[in-house]
């Protein structure tokens, strides 16, 4: 494989990660899981340039990433949690109480 | 070692919010019983540390460590406003917190943790600081906005706010990776040399375009303001207050840091962009504001078209647009402090605030909290002689000296529209009679906003050393 | 600096003090605070006038550019000079007795605290109009003291003819106010600056420029501009036709009577005309205009005094027929004696209206003439002050009044201008006039017997010292001061940094120079001009009347009583306004309203662009539906947009 299949790997990832967000429609956690997805995809084109570059910045880039990533998924499966005590459930159409 | 000191040295507000962040921690699990005033007390003194540093330290001004850290006089004075704004935030957040049953003192974390977010973010020097600067002040954010536990809407603002956040910060990565790829480097300086050396190439404008939808979604203008008035229907008053202020403070500098230094040269790209989505805001927040019921989310959406005057003014490639969006922005969050301030004054006398017909009645009740509502809300509404006029007439100015005169012109409108809701608050406050008088005292918690009202009305009237300084700023 | 500053602000300060913590101070307290700032205030003038007196130095400060739009500066700053400083120090001082004669007058009155609040603040406004260097803040403090004067005169708003009165003296102002405008914005046109620095080296360029107003005819520019800032000053110096709202202002507590209506705010307008003099003095149709108007009202006012019976009323009337005086002064050139006039007439007349306030208040608020007589013994003071504020304004030789007088007559005399012989008589008619009425008053207030039947002489007893302080204080200028100031005011060219003369109109150089000295004036008055003689036979004229109850013959006296209607009436000038103008303007009111507003403007310009954005909010506000696929759909669309975008 070449360095351009992996960034053709990336935008998939990122697609799909993008029709899983809005095609889903129904569970927040689907809704964690593509945005993770699109951080892989992120991670996937850092890793293909600095590749192409020779240059070590990226791969730094991904290990901060992937620590971020962590970090934020903790906090959404906080709030997720809060969420679920209130509403008993997770699914998209019962967080209808903002709207106007 | 002489060399790290040499840098430190540029890196002292920093060094002191972290470790005033790890003494609070510290703090806070080692007193149960009363953490909410010793996280209260840390932060303050860390805040105060802070500020007295900032105003006193002997700092080398363009420290610039390997592309990571740069400093210089006039982010320095970003740092010192966003550390006065963060301080009166704690010390009115107190009285509201005082109503709120659960554990508290975390709250102080998290705004501690937010300002260190946005000093990172005015320092860095290289798009992964930025990043982390950037993430530290959403993730508090998050946690903030959900900081209620008892509240089921504040659960749902605070998912929906995180959902989409966390998208556009996977937009904003992948920009940020497309851009890699484009020059090969994530040092602001060497993108900017790539943009002006070479032919762009097209990946460089795709990572861009991730990027503004990044930023649109960070400002909350138009396309992707939903989180704004959901958070501010949801959160406490004092996380409004901090997304009012300091979150618009950190949006204002992701926008000029990312924009107008390192794709300075593309602005044939992102300029008409960035002031079509001003101009919609302005129209949108306000005309969206007038049919609203609820007080906060029609301030939520009035902040909207304040957000918009801010990103016109940013859009602006030449003359003085920036320093007066800078300027918007710190007389934004002045009048944030007042608006809030109040409501929160006066939900702290058990008397809580959502709708319109909650205001009815209150100048019999307050007379002093009705001036003082009267007094922001016209300068919200930009009435001469207050500081809100002056800020929008120098954007105007601006606007018709650069020959945008229809954009300047559709603003006027929307202000216009924006004084019909704004002049609907001051009539439920003063001409609408309720049937119970409640016994409001003052107390101490007045004290941000008669500060900050008095701001408004003597700046307002002596404006030109205020606007002289914060457009020599930027 | 420092001491304009706390000239001009600590009224304000401790009108403000006053008006806001009026609820948790007492009366007492309310009095002395206000007292206080106003007395610091008249020493900082004084002390201002001293170093100028001796430095002769004008200053121009700039206190603060408050906003740039285009290239026209709002600033706020002060002129220092002779004009203003002389202005000042009389403002001041009869602020401050007015002040110290309020703490008697309005004693019982529920609005007390409220009412010191108002009168320091419109010494504040008054300061700041005649402090300015720019036209921008002399209109604010224009409006400012109209603001408070209707505030004062609506003072007992429980009262329906005080709020007739207020409206009135409120649309008139607005009339005026309009002229008072278009000649700024026409001055601004033109100059391109409001600083009167700035506009007065720019107005060659305004020189010789035209104005088409009707398409046939076109104008200079100046002398529009001129005669629209005269308008602004009829609104308010009360000229004729615009002078119907002075005597009903009389509807207010006497303590303004003095200061507002008499001393002070009604010669803004004199001030306006004499700070403005290089423009008027490029005009001279402007100047005619001027001086026509004022003469006018010097002799048609005068004789609407000889038929009123309140007291206040009188005094109102021979105010706006002073006014008369001091415009025909400006309309021959003579600003300066327009200016000393009016420092002359500010002392005389408020001493005057106070004295009247002082037998009010002894007669339990009786305003009648009809109802008083024989006061003489009862009030002493109030009688002796009164004596010498009427002599004063009838220009007795050796009284302060007496000298500005004959100064403005000569000076009518000598002048060129067109109009002035006609001026001339109608002015020395004048006299004889001003005489008969001051003396009337004189004669049926304080001599023969007392008329009143339901309130018992008795019972009258002199007012207290807070009133009678005040006349004795205002009586010594008004005897003093005119020939103290004659010789550096008038001849020794105090005004010559502020006020500007044309060389052809120096009609005031000729009587400068036969000038010798304060007795050779008084004699050269016996000898040289028929107004002395015209005042003296007045005297006699009001004496076999008014005193001796000498009857007239009969036919004269049928002749005497057709006039009268005709002044009762006064010159139908309400009549006309009410029935004519007010009518036909509220019936054409009505119709446009009915018609342009209603149903044009506002179903469909106000209410149709009002519903239709609110019902594009409320179909945009469902936009929001709170489901967060939608939201999260957002930002791929925009992804598309702005790609699509850039690739076009």
């Amino acid at each position: 494989m070449s360095v351009n299949d992996y960034f053709i790997i990336s935008i998939f990832l990122f697609a799909i990660a993008v029709a899983g967000i809005f095609i889903n429609r129904k569970n927040l956690i689907l809704i964690l899981m593509c945005v993770e997805l699109i951080l892989l995809s992120v991670n996937f084109n850092f890793i293909a340039f600095s590749e192409i570059y020779q240059d070590f910045s990226g791969q730094i880039f991904v290990f901060f990433i992937l620590t971020v990533a962590a970090a934020e998924a903790a906090i959404g499966l906080a709030i997720l949690i809060t969420l679920f005590r209130h509403k008993k459930s997770i699914y998209i159409d019962d967080l209808n109480e903002l709207k106007g | 070692m002489d060399l790290f000191l040499n840098y430190a040295q540029g890196m002292i507000p920093e060094l002191i919010l972290l470790s005033g962040l790890c003494i609070t921690i510290i703090g806070i699990s080692f007193s149960a019983k009363n953490e909410h005033f010793v996280s209260y007390s840390a932060s303050v003194l860390t805040f105060l540390a802070v500020v007295m540093n900032l105003l006193i330290g002997d700092f080398s001004p363009n420290v610039n460590l390997i592309n990571t850290f740069q400093t210089s006089d006039s982010i320095l004075s970003v740092k010192f406003i966003a550390a006065i704004l963060m301080l009166a935030l704690t010390m009115q957040s107190r009285f509201s917190l005082s109503n709120y049953k659960h554990k508290k003192g975390e709250f102080y974390l998290f705004l501690q943790i937010s300002l260190l977010g946005i000093f990172i973010m005015s320092s860095s020097a290289n798009l992964l600081i930025f990043y982390l600067g950037l993430e530290l002040v959403a993730l508090s954010l998050y946690t903030l906005v959900g900081f209620d536990r008892s509240s089921s809407k504040a659960a749902e603002a605070s998912m929906k706010f995180y959902v989409l956040g966390a998208i556009a910060s996977g937009f904003l990565l992948y920009g940020i990776s497309l851009v890699y790829g484009a020059t090969g480097s994530i040092v602001f300086s060497r993108v900017f040399d790539m943009t002006s050396s070479q032919e762009i190439s097209m990946l460089m404008i795709i990572g861009m375009m991730f990027i503004l939808i990044a930023i649109i979604f960070k400002f909350g203008a138009f396309p992707l303001f939903h989180w704004v008035p959901d958070t501010y229907e949801g959160g406490m008053l004092p996380v409004s207050l901090l997304l009012a202020s300091l979150s618009k403070v950190a949006s204002f500098i992701f926008f000029f840091v990312l924009l107008h230094t390192v794709f300075r040269n593309l602005n044939e790209y992102w300029s008409p962009i960035m002031m079509t989505l001003g101009v919609l805001s302005v129209t949108y927040g306000n005309v969206v504001a007038l049919k609203q019921s609820n007080l906060r989310r029609l301030i939520g959406y009035s902040t909207i078209g304040h957000v918009g005057f801010i990103i016109v003014s940013l859009s602006l490639a030449s003359g003085n647009g920036v320093g007066e969006a800078w300027l918007y922005t710190v007389v934004y969050a002045i009048m944030s402090f007042a608006l809030f301030g109040i409501l929160i004054s006066l939900s702290s006398h058990n008397y809580d605030i959502h709708n319109f017909v909650d205001l009815k009645g209150l100048y019999q009740s307050s007379p002093l909290h009705s001036w003082l509502i009267l007094i922001v809300i016209f300068s919200m509404a930009g009435i001469p002689p207050l500081l809100g006029f002056h800020a929008k007439l120098l954007i105007l100015q601006e606007l018709i000296i650069s020959n945008y005169l229809s954009v300047a012109i559709i603003l006027v409108i929307a202000s216009l529209i924006a004084a019909y809701y704004y002049l609907k608050v001051i009539w439920f406050v003063f001409f609408e009679s309720s049937n119970h008088t409640l016994k409001i005292r003052q107390s101490a918690s007045d004290f941000i906003p008669i500060l900050a009202c008095l701001i408004l009305v003597l700046i307002g009237i002596f404006p030109a050393i205020f606007i002289d300084l914060m457009l020599q700023i930027l | 600096m420092h001491l304009l500053l706390s000239l001009i602000f600590i009224p304000l300060l401790m009108s403000i003090l006053v008006g806001v913590f009026g609820d948790f101070i007492s009366k007492r307290l309310s009095h002395v605070l206000t007292i206080l700032g106003v007395l610091i205030s008249f020493i900082c003038s004084i002390m201002l006038l001293n170093d100028f007196l001796i430095t002769q130095q004008t200053q121009d400060i700039l206190l603060f550019n408050w906003s740039i739009i285009g290239e026209i500066e709002f600033q706020i700053g002060f002129l220092v000079d002779s004009l203003s400083l002389a202005m000042a120090s009389m403002i001041t001082f009869v602020s401050l007795m007015v002040h110290i004669y309020t703490i008697g007058y309005m004693e019982h009155d529920e609005g007390y605290k409220r009412f010191f609040s108002y009168i320091s603040l419109f010494t504040f406004s008054m300061l700041m109009l005649i402090f300015s260097n720019n036209l921008l803040q002399l209109f604010f403090g224009w409006e400012a003291v109209g603001l408070v004067s209707y505030l004062l005169i609506g003072f007992w708003f429980k009262k329906p003819s005080a709020i007739n009165a207020n409206m009135k003296a409120f649309i008139v102002n607005r009339v005026g106010d309009l002229g008072f405008i278009i000649g700024i914005a026409i001055i601004v046109y033109y100059t391109g600056s409001l600083h009167l620095g700035e506009i007065f080296s720019q107005l060659t360029s305004i020189e010789g420029q035209l104005i088409s107003i009707l398409p046939s005819s076109s104008w200079h520019a100046v002398t529009v501009a001129s005669i629209c800032l005269f308008i602004g000053a009829m609104g308010k110096s009360a000229q004729m036709p615009l002078h119907v709202w002075l005597p009903d202002s009389m509807e207010g507590p006497t303590p303004i009577s003095a200061l507002i209506h008499a001393a002070t705010m009604v010669t803004a307008g004199i001030f306006l005309i004499a700070r403005m003099s290089p423009l008027i003095e490029l005009s001279s149709i402007a100047l005619s205009f001027i001086l026509i108007i004022g003469s006018l009202t010097a002799f048609f006012m005068g004789l609407l005094g000889l038929v009123q019976n309140d007291i206040k009323r009188v005094i109102a009337y021979s105010t706006l027929s002073q006014l008369g005086y001091m415009t025909a002064a400006l309309g021959v050139s003579a600003y300066s004696v327009g200016v000393y006039h009016l420092i002359t007439h500010g002392f005389f007349k408020a001493l005057l209206f106070l004295g009247a306030g002082s037998v009010i208040i002894a007669l339990h608020h009786e305003q009648d003439i009809r109802q008083m007589g024989g006061l003489r013994k009862k009030l002493p003071i109030t009688y002796i002050t009164f004596l010498i504020g009427t002599l004063s304004l009838i220009g007795f030789p050796g009284f302060s009044g007496f000298f500005s007088k004959d100064t403005l007559l000569e000076a009518v005399h000598l002048s060129e201008q067109g109009g002035s012989h006609l001026s001339y008589y109608l002015l020395l008619m004048g006299v004889l006039i001003t005489t008969l009425y001051s003396m009337r008053l004189l004669f049926l207030v304080f001599y023969g017997s007392y008329r009143s039947t339901h309130y018992p002489l008795a019972k009258v007893h002199e007012t207290p010292w807070v009133v009678t302080l005040p006349l004795l204080l205002l009586a010594i200028p008004s005897i003093f001061l005119g020939g103290l100031i004659i010789d550096p005011m008038i001849m020794g060219g105090y005004f010559s940094g502020a006020i500007f003369v044309s060389p052809e109109n120096q009609s005031l150089q000729e009587f400068i120079d036969i000038y010798h000295g304060v007795i050779e004036f008084i004699i050269h008055a016996f000898v040289a001009s028929p107004a002395i003689y015209l005042m003296l036979l007045g005297i006699l004229i009001s004496w076999l009347i008014w005193y001796k109850n000498y009857s007239l013959p009969k036919q004269f006296a049928s002749l005497i009583k057709m006039l009268e209607t005709v002044f009762k009436n006064k010159y139908y000038f309400d009549y006309l306004y009410e029935n004519i103008f007010s009518l036909n303007i509220i019936r054409l009111g009505k119709m446009l309203h009915k018609w342009v507003d209603a149903h044009l403007i506002d179903s469909v310009f106000v209410l149709g662009s009002a519903r239709t954005v609110q019902q594009i909010s409320s179909k945009t506000r469902q936009l929001h539906t709170g489901d967060l696929t939608q939201v999260a759909l957002i930002f791929f669309v925009l992804l598309v947009i702005f790609t699509a975008f850039w690739i076009s």
